[in-house]
């Protein structure tokens, strides 16, 4: 029986701590996303120590704790987590997202145009109440017949 | 006293790193060079108020301004 084992070794030092997050695991976007959600609170710095490998240094803005600084690292690698969700995700709803797109720009015209919608909603508003002054913009309101 | 950082071409954009280097340039004589696989940044004649965080906020304009390019 295999047994499985979840490494997180990071370094840690006064003010800041590193670990290598392998690329085989995550996506290189997936490590921007998480890094890039954490430079308001510490500096991050990349650096590549091997092949498909990078190094997350993060060094804390203020002065802080070495318990602080874990609980930095556990933070990140909870984000970076969640980035790497978002990347395949987004990667494996890519096509369904063109299709989409390619129909609301191309596909063939809606019969109903959001102008006719507001008229439409305009007269069903004033049939309800009658002496509603009628808008200019409304198609058939009579506005366009009383300024002449 | 001169500070330098290398970044690394395939981690950080060599135009994010120019033009983070720019938006400090008021604050430290940077120079720029590019190299095959890496950016190095010199800084020198460092405002000394800003002097023991300039290379950090420098690098994380850097990496900002690389995600961002990326999308």
């Amino acid at each position: 029986m295999s047994e499985e084992t979840a490494d997180f070794t990071f370094e840690l030092s006064e003010r800041e701590l590193s670990f290598d997050v392998d690329e085989e695991l995550y996506a290189l976007d997936a490590i921007y996303g998480a890094a890039y959600l954490f430079v308001d609170r510490a500096y991050v710095f990349l650096a590549r120590p091997a092949e498909r490998k990078v190094r997350v240094r993060l060094r804390s803005k203020e002065a802080t704790t070495p318990e602080a600084l874990e609980a930095l690292a556990g933070e990140f690698a909870n984000e970076l987590l969640n980035s790497q969700l978002r990347v395949r995700i987004g990667r494996s709803t890519a096509a369904l997202r063109e299709q989409y797109m390619s129909r609301a720009f191309f596909g063939q015209q809606q019969s109903s145009t959001i102008a006719e919608l507001l008229a439409e909603l305009d007269a069903e508003e004033m049939a309800e109440e009658p002496l509603e002054v009628p808008v200019p913009w409304a198609k058939g309101s009579g506005a366009e017949a009383s300024d002449g | 006293m001169a500070e330098t950082l290398h970044f690394t071409r395939s981690l950080y954009a060599p135009e994010a790193v120019q033009e983070a280097a720019r938006a400090f340039g008021h604050l430290a004589t940077i120079d720029v060079s590019q190299g095959e696989d890496d950016i190095a940044l010199v800084a020198t004649d460092i405002d000394p108020e800003v002097a023991h965080v300039l290379l950090d906020e420098l690098a994380n304009h850097a990496l900002v301004l690389t995600v961002q390019a990326r999308g």
